[in-house]
């Protein structure tokens, strides 16, 4: 990309010498360093970021390994047994396992279907609000959901549909209909979980496409209103190339993500009649790991889910640079 | 655009408003029902099956929450890290989101790829405990702000559009001898004001919202940020115990507060952190503004 | 125009930085106070300890009792208060990370974390000292020591709660009861009539079928399988071995009665979904007849009720019996968490650890956790403890230094602030009638290496399936086929075999 032609114009500037090997290695050596003193104020900026990601995510990360050993913390990492592939063996040979990977692409699957859209579709509805005060308005409204924490959420939503308590079964009886279970419903639960999703996040989402059209320069509208372009054809043209690149590099992320589901949302909303569609990996784990202590194996699953992640996200960075989109790196 | 409008627009306009308004209506209903049942009276609520309007207005709750110390002290810890967190965590995100959006800069690749590492990969929560523990945070409130200043998500959203801004602006302010640190806080900051202030609401909220790591990091009850106190009062620890306990657990002579106390705090945590929106709506459009102008 | 927008902005991060760095020295002021300490051996002993706090608000070093503990047993005491809604997690997670407090406290010691550790040599084996410590040792608390025992060994100091009086078990509306002239169920048919009669005969008058007759969930009708299968716990004892009450004929029938209760509207709608504090909301708007909770809540929850019906009488049941007339009430062993204290601590320290223990299980200790201050925070009058108000501001009452140390009464189980005197009376009469029910636990504090890694997956099926069954989600043919599988499960029966082996070796060391 441009960084290489970059490259070559730094070897270009700093490279008047012949190309001996011995000397190249002086030169480039030579080189790094004006490089680095010209940039120390880059490096000063960036360097807090660094540390917090070497402090916080590195060092923690190579404790992975206990996902290899029979850890115990009071043998410390350096003295637990090592177990090879034990816990993956006995996870993946789990009867178990299929039922969460099935679960965990099923409710990722509909976020990425019903709920990664939404707030594009809403961002671009808003936009063709001309009326100021009542685009603030829509605006503030639906950002409140997103402000309210799942344990609410999951209060409001038995308000609302529990069977005995709940408003539309209310609804339902006092017309002279029977009653629906919704909650207890295994057919409806996934349904239930991107409905919520949608709720909560969907206005809040819209911010950063609302900032990415905002970068739109209005000549540009005026000038495919003179050639006569009606309003879907602006939205199609001018709007949505626009958020082109944050679609994108959200779409890559989500997919990296694709084996996390919202552990909080699911782990209330979960009850028994519902398991076999709701247990998830992250709900396993912290059901296995946190609550019965089997540290090493919880922490077999996370890795594996995190491999997952890893070549998801390769693939689809890999795809979206053959299609000539923008790309994560 | 003052351009005459054709009737299928009108159309348009009319309905795309009526869905959003319908919509909106639909994202506050509950809301607006959290809001009534804090201010109902509590046996009015044990005793009525459906309240949409109180019959008997009630303070109670309220005058309750704010005079308890616990509970005012929660809500300045949670004002702490939703302010310095923010801004520490704008600062860092920023700075290195900036430092690899130079193209020019050594060592960029590397940093880029130990970022997409660490994101992918989610330590877990017991090496997190370790090294938090290790830096001697425990029940400080910085254990709640340096574990979570940023992400490898922010640092390539905000390189994003940093990427965006025209590197000619920038040369010439380094050609007029600005140093980079002044190019990054008078031209990039400015120019990319509206990324920044939706970061700054991006990590208020999360601060604001700060619950795991504060259970796990802190136990001085006075060091407590909202959010834990709130899930203290809404979850009763039988539902998330459960198993061999649970039968004792539910001896424990333990106090439920009443509903309308909940709401009455959900309402209060919830507040503030809107409050903030409004204010920053302004430099929304500001930012806006500043992006159609460039160039 | 860019120019005013970067002013703004400019400006703008001014201010928040002004605001943030003067809230963070605001804070930073209220929040320091670092630990100091010397050695001096006349000096008070330091003791780092860590314990569940059910009470709102968690005490510090500068409240009154708080103090008169240092005062009386010469230590500096540093207590980490746990709140319960996430002490699990927590406790679990400081297990692994190996960061323990001196005085370490645990909810359960079938805990899997910590009986590795314990296997593993972590903690003192305490059995040697306890005999030095009078209160300790004390007759009252000699079953205790024994139930707590792990290979033999003494490697904790319990927290006494008294083995009658707890546990989830149905308290009714009394005067629900009394107003359709119904005598106090004994057996699951009369239990099942009595709630019948709730849902059918308008016990509250208003004109309405709208009582739910039992505010129940799925967790907290336990006491069911309970009763049908006459043992407590999950192990029943069958030609010298145990096997788990969950593969049994009983817990069939158990089943099918709460399907029956729940097709026939006796519980709510949402069984499957409700929390437990969702049926506490239940029962306390007045609208049910009943729920399973500890006697306690005869007025915990009782008082509450009357909040809404002044005329509530909500009064705990004795005993359910089964077919075969075996009686059935809820009954533990007599502690609820263990302390341990982890081998770093010297052995000087133990023994002060221990001394602490010993005050706080003497009389004086116990009262002053419970009570407080005699003459400050309570009057004794015609041998009755009446608090004063200076109680309330010292905090004492239930939680903070009462949730470090119980009183070793069966008032911990049956008793509440403010509890009127009938009924009370009328509790300590049910609870003596309920000790004379011997209801067996075989698989009482018996630990096995297959049950920690494999039971809690298959329980968990289990009951699920159960649920899924009760409210008509699954067949109980497919139930039936589940409990077939399991019978021949060879996991299952590798933990009831191991569970065989603890019992016996138990009984041996008996």
């Amino acid at each position: 990309m441009s960084e290489t032609s970059m490259g070559g114009q730094s070897e270009q500037r700093s490279a008047p010498g012949k190309s001996a090997p011995l000397r190249e290695i002086t030169l480039k050596k030579r080189r790094l360093w004006p490089d680095l003193r010209r940039d120390k104020y880059l490096y000063l900026l960036a360097m807090p970021g660094l540390l917090f990601f070497i402090i916080f995510k590195y060092i923690p990360i190579t404790n992975l390994v206990i996902g290899f050993q029979d850890y115990s913390p009071y043998l410390g990492i350096m003295g637990s047994k090592w177990v090879g592939f034990e816990h993956f063996v006995r996870f993946f040979s789990n009867p178990d396992f299929w039922m969460l990977l099935r679960n965990t692409l099923g409710i990722s699957l509909m976020n990425l279907v019903f709920f990664f859209p939404a707030p594009i579709i809403l961002a671009l509805m808003m936009n063709e609000v001309r009326n100021q005060i009542m685009k603030r308005s829509v605006q503030s409204l639906i950002y409140i959901p997103h402000f309210l924490s799942w344990v609410l959420i999951y209060g409001l939503t038995y308000l609302m549909f529990s069977q005995s308590e709940g408003l539309i079964n209310k609804l339902l009886e006092a017309s002279g209909k029977s009653t629906v279970d919704i909650l207890s419903n295994p057919h409806y639960f996934w349904g239930m979980l991107t409905v919520q999703s949608i709720w909560k996040e969907v206005g809040w989402g819209t911010i950063i496409f609302l900032a990415a059209i905002a970068g739109v320069d209005p000549q540009q509208y005026e000038a495919a209103v003179m050639d006569g372009a009606g309003r879907f054809r602006r939205m199609w043209h001018i709007t949505l190339p626009a958020m082109r690149n944050v679609i994108m590099i959200l779409f890559i992320l989500r997919l990296g993500t694709i084996m996390d589901t919202g552990f909080e949302q699911v782990y209330l909303m979960m009850n028994a009649a519902v398991t076999e569609v709701a247990e998830v990996f992250d709900t396993y784990v912290y059901r296995v790991g946190i609550r019965q202590g089997e540290f090493s194996y919880s922490t077999a699953i996370g890795l594996f889910k995190s491999v997952v992640g890893v070549v998801l996200v390769v693939l689809a960075n890999k795809a979206a640079k053959r299609l000539g989109q923008d790309s994560l790196y | 655009m003052e351009l005459s409008l054709t009737w299928k627009d009108r159309l348009f306009s009319l309905s795309n408003g009526g869905l959003l308004i319908l919509f909106s209506l639909a994202m506050v209903f509950p809301i607006y029902y959290t809001i009534v049942l804090s201010f109902t009276d509590p046996t009015e609520y044990y005793t009525r099956d459906l309240i949409l309007w109180p019959h008997h207005w009630s303070l109670d709750a309220y005058r309750y929450l704010l005079g308890n110390g616990l509970f005012v002290n929660s809500v300045l810890i949670s004002l702490f890290l939703a302010t310095v967190g923010t801004l520490l965590s704008l600062l860092v995100t920023g700075g290195l989101a900036y430092a690899i959006s130079v193209r020019r800069l050594r060592f960029r690749k590397t940093m880029m790829v130990m970022i997409l590492i660490t994101f992918l990969f989610t330590p877990g929560l017991v090496p997190l405990y370790m090294v938090v523990r290790n830096l001697g945070l425990i029940d400080s409130v910085w254990s709640l702000i340096l574990p979570s200043l940023t992400s490898g998500w922010y640092v390539l959203l905000m390189k994003g559009f940093f990427d965006s801004i025209p590197d000619s602006l920038e040369e010439a302010a380094r050609i007029d001898g600005c140093t980079e640190i002044s190019v990054f806080w008078r031209i990039i900051i400015p120019l990319s004001l509206p990324a920044v202030v939706a970061f700054g609401l991006f990590f208020a909220v999360g601060y604001w919202n700060t619950y795991f790591n504060a259970i796990m990091f802190i136990n001085e009850q006075n060091k407590w940020p909202l959010q834990v106190l709130l899930q203290n009062m809404l979850v009763d620890p039988t539902t998330m115990g459960g198993g061999e306990n649970a039968n004792i657990s539910v001896t424990m002579n333990r106090q439920m507060p009443t509903e309308t106390l909940k709401m009455a705090a959900v309402v209060i945590a919830t507040v503030p952190i809107m409050l903030v929106y409004p204010f920053l709506q302004k430099h929304f459009a500001k930012g806006a503004m500043v992006g159609s102008v460039k160039e | 125009m860019k120019k005013q927008a970067e002013q703004s902005a400019r400006q703008w991060f001014i201010k928040t930085f002004v605001v943030a760095v003067g809230t963070s020295l605001l804070l930073s002021a209220c929040g320091g106070g670092g630990k100091s300490g010397s050695a001096d051996s006349s000096a008070p002993t330091k003791i780092q300890m860590q314990t569940l706090n059910y009470a709102t608000e968690f005490i510090d070093n500068t409240n009154p009792i708080w103090k008169e503990f240092e005062k009386r047993t010469n230590t500096q005491l540093d207590i980490t208060w746990l709140s319960p809604t996430t002490s699990e997690e927590k406790i679990n997670v400081m297990l692994a990370s190996g960061d323990l407090p001196e005085v370490t406290f645990v909810e359960s010691l079938l805990n899997p974390q910590l009986q590795k550790m314990i296997g593993q040599g972590v903690f003192w084996d305490l059995t040697p000292f306890i005999k030095d410590y009078p209160n300790l040792s004390q007759p009252a608390l000699a079953e205790m020591w024994t139930d707590s025992k792990v290979d033999g060994k003494n490697y904790s100091i319990p927290r006494y709660y008294p083995s009658y009086g707890g546990g989830a078990f149905p308290i009714l509306r009394k005067d629900w009861m009394d107003k359709l002239g119904l005598q106090t169920p004994t057996t699951m048919d009369q239990f099942f009539d009595v709630l019948k009669a709730f849902k059918e005969k308008d016990p509250n008058g208003n004109g309405q079928a709208d009582e739910i007759p039992y505010a129940a969930n799925s967790d907290t009708m336990g006491f069911v399988y309970g009763v049908f299968n006459g043992v407590q716990g999950a192990w029943k004892l069958k030609d010298d071995k145990l096997v788990p009450t969950i593969t049994e004929d009983a817990s069939r029938d158990a089943l099918l009665w709460i399907k029956k209760a729940y097709d026939a509207g006796l519980f709510p709608k949402d069984f499957a979904i409700l929390k437990y504090s969702q049926t506490v909301d239940l029962i306390r708007g007045g609208k049910s007849g009943g729920t399973s909770q500890s006697m306690n809540h005869a007025w915990v929850t009782g008082s509450k009720i009357r909040e809404v019906v002044p005329t509530a009488d909500y009064m705990p049941i004795t005993y359910l019996q089964n077919a075969e007339g075996e009686k059935y009430t809820p009954s533990g062993s007599p502690y609820y968490g263990v302390y341990l204290i982890p081998k770093k601590v010297p052995e000087a320290k133990v023994k002060k650890i221990l001394e602490f223990f010993d005050y706080a299980y003497d009389k004086e200790g116990n009262e002053l956790a419970t009570y407080g201050i005699e003459g400050v925070d309570y009057t004794v009058e015609n041998g009755r403890k009446i608090p004063t108000p200076q109680a309330a501001k010292d905090q004492v009452g239930d939680g903070n230094m009462n949730n470090l140390i119980h009183l070793i009464s069966d008032d911990m189980s049956i008793g509440a602030v403010g509890m009127p005197d009938d009924v009370y009376n009328r509790n300590v009469e049910i609870v003596n009638e309920r000790k004379q029910i011997k209801t067996p636990n075989p698989g009482n504090e018996l630990y096995s290496e297959a049950y920690n890694k494999y039971y809690p997956e298959i329980s968990k099926k289990v009951s699920d399936m159960r649920t899924k069954v009760i409210i008509g989600k699954d067949t109980i043919e497919n139930y039936d086929r589940l409990i077939e599988q399991l019978r021949s499960d060879p996991t299952l029966k590798q933990v009831a075999d191991e569970m065989t082996e603890a019992y016996h070796k138990k009984m041996e060391r008996k």
